[in-house]
């Protein structure tokens, strides 16, 4: 069951599907405005709805009764679109147009977006714009050549989605009103004169024309209707703005610490990073360089994506694009799974490169060390006045690490205080790292380089320890133990602080209040602090 | 510019529109529906809506004169004629039409 309308066509009445009426009147009207600026436009349409009305006769001849899509397409195909007989009489008529427009006013509210393939230098997009802003076209060529940075990915999503105006009709509206006070208003005015037709047609049955509660209630409609169209132009357009920044920075963001190492320094509150040798750094913690390329292009397509589709959403609301390409969303979702498998997959390798541990341990005695009293101290040189390249955590036992092409060095070891079984000093050397597997993982903590001085009355530890340049870094660790024999003691150099751990003590004191101070081995207590006073532990 | 093959037969096509609408109504006053069909038979036009903008056209330069005449099958239709004015000028194109053909084929004979 279908709804029909009866309309008079040159004084002819017909039946129409409400489908049909409202297609013959997009047809007519673009008909319309297409001639709207010719000579004897009237005369054309009546002429056109006069042959149109003659058709309609002729298919009704039969046992149809109702005229539907059907119907109309034939008629639609038989009298051509706008386009087919606008574009025949192009430049003649172009010029009359323009005079005449200017004289009536009575181009369009709105110019609709396109690219002016006319008068392009690339796309014509600033001349398709310069229509809708009102400017002259080499405005905007200056801001985009002076902001190119910018520009170019917003250029290239407009070549996208603004598509070139081809036919007569589609370059008449390219040229529109530019959009000002006055043309905003009279769009409204002309949404408005809609609405009140419509509440006439619905009112006029229960009331008399002139009703005045009727007037009240249009002139209200028509007052919220101007209210909401302002609001929500101005609200689409904020949120396009917002949406356009926001994605834009995410993509640059994103493209510089991805594929590019022009960042000097990040600060963040867990981690310190200089960039020079950003490259070096991941190759480390990849091993090798296709699970960091991969790794970089899986984690690019994951954020820039939805970055992009951010960018392009917002454009498309600051410029009232209503075109939408299905396969563009459809080609960016498939990338941004593919980079989510890249991800996904890179993670789950780069994760196994850490599953196993091993340990190896050397045990020194420190023949030298003759001393009853023997004096810790710390080398700490190499990082010298917050001398690295990437650090996480603030404070003591902080991560750090420096490298350059000869040396990796990376800090801090752990120092923890034992009692030792003989009667001589001793350093337990204790070298972790981890690795795909536990060979592996051997193999990289025998390669970790730790040094110590020791002399007759005092033992300096390295703030730093020493893998190699070509091997990965599967958080190789240095935990020292030195061991003191019973009745000896050491003095802690404040310094130490920076790689002391916990260590059992008498007075269950905090590594910041045991140094500075001379701890002693006894064989009840433990490490027990001589002549300290109570306070201070 | 690029130049389309298109574009020149739709611009030669064109120049060449009026010249037949004319010549159609050389020998008897038409109605627009058999200039149509006439048109359509030489392939010269391919949708209706071509036409009417341009009778109306040359009617407005005074070359076409037209009076009406009720339809049992419609709305009364319009049935075009020559107007003396329109006569000449048909004539002038007569005249061009056969030097231009004459000299195409001149040309392309060399």
């Amino acid at each position: 069951m279908k709804k029909t309308v009866t309309i008079n066509l040159s004084g002819i009445v017909f039946t129409l599907d409400e489908d049909a009426y409202e297609s013959l009147q997009i047809y007519l009207n673009s008909i319309r405005k297409g001639f709207s600026n010719s000579e004897g436009c009237d005369e054309i349409l009546a002429d056109i709805e006069a042959r149109i009305a003659e058709l309609f006769k002729e298919m009704l001849e039969g046992a149809t009764q109702v005229i539907s899509m059907k119907e109309l397409d034939q008629v639609i195909e038989v009298m051509g679109k706008v386009e087919d007989f606008i574009d025949d009489d192009s430049e003649e008529t172009e010029n009359s147009q323009e005079h005449t427009n200017e004289e009536q006013g009575e181009k369009q509210a709105y110019s609709r977006l396109y690219r002016d393939g006319e008068k392009r230098i690339l796309a014509g997009i600033c001349s398709g714009l310069s229509y809708r802003l009102q400017i002259d076209p080499i405005w905007l060529r200056i801001l985009f050549v002076v902001f190119a940075g910018f520009f170019i990915p917003v250029y290239v999503i407009l070549w996208i989605v603004i598509p070139e105006a081809k036919t007569t009709s589609e370059k008449l509206e390219m040229k529109g009103e530019p959009i000002n006070i006055g043309s905003i208003g009279k769009t409204i005015e002309d949404s408005l004169n809609d609405i009140t037709d419509r509440i006439n047609k619905e009112t006029a049955g229960m009331k008399g024309p002139n009703n005045p509660a009727r007037k009240l209630l249009i002139r209200i409609i028509e007052l919220i209707t101007a209210l909401v169209s302002v609001v929500f132009r101005f609200v689409t357009t904020i949120v396009g703005f917002t949406f356009s920044i926001v994605g834009f920075t995410l993509l640059a963001t994103i493209i510089i610490i991805v594929f590019a190492n022009g960042i000097s320094s990040v600060w963040m509150p867990i981690a310190d990073v200089d960039f020079p040798n950003q490259t070096q750094l991941l190759t480390m913690l990849f091993g090798n360089e296709m699970d960091l390329f991969l790794g970089k292009v899986g984690l690019g397509l994951l954020i820039g994506i939805p970055a992009l589709a951010l960018l392009y959403v917002g454009i498309k609301l600051i410029f009232k694009i209503k075109q939408s390409f299905i396969g563009l969303g459809l080609g960016l979702t498939c990338l941004w799974i593919v980079g989510l498998l890249l991800t996904i997959f890179t993670g789950a390798t780069f994760i196994q490169e850490f599953r196993m541990e091993d340990e190896v341990v050397n045990v020194t005695s420190l023949d030298t060390a003759t001393t009853d009293t023997l004096r810790i101290s710390l080398n700490n040189d190499l990082f010298k006045h917050g001398d690295h390249q990437f650090r996480i955590g603030h404070g003591p036992g902080h991560f750090r690490i420096k490298l350059d092409e000869e040396h990796v060095y990376l800090g801090n070891p752990r120092l923890s205080i034992e009692k030792a079984s003989g009667d001589q000093f001793e350093v337990h050397l204790y070298k972790k790292s981890r690795g795909t597997t536990t060979d592996e993982a051997n193999n990289l903590a025998q390669q970790i380089k730790y040094l110590y001085q020791v002399s007759l009355d005092e033992i300096t530890f390295d703030s730093h320890y020493e893998i190699q340049t070509n091997s990965k870094w599967r958080v190789q660790e240095v935990h020292v133990v030195l061991s003191i024999p019973e009745g000896k003691a050491v003095k802690l150099d404040d310094k130490i602080l920076r790689i002391l751990k916990w260590t059992d003590n008498a007075s269950d004191s905090w590594p910041v209040d045991m140094v500075g101070k001379t701890w002693t081995m006894t064989s009840n207590n433990g490490l027990t602090c001589i002549g300290c006073d109570k306070d201070d532990l | 510019m690029e130049l389309k093959v298109e574009n020149t037969k739709a611009q030669m096509r064109k120049g060449v529109l009026e010249y037949c609408i004319l010549s159609t109504l050389e020998k008897s006053e038409a109605y627009p529906s058999d200039i149509i069909a006439e048109l359509k038979d030489a392939k010269m036009i391919v949708v209706e809506g071509t036409l009417y903008p341009l009778l109306t056209r040359l009617k407005n330069a005074e070359l076409l004169s037209y009076r009406w005449e009720e339809s049992k099958s419609g709305p009364p239709r319009k049935y075009y004629s020559l107007t003396g004015k329109g006569a000449s000028f048909l004539k002038e194109l007569t005249k061009t039409w056969d030097e231009l053909q004459a000299a195409v084929n001149r040309v392309k004979k060399k």
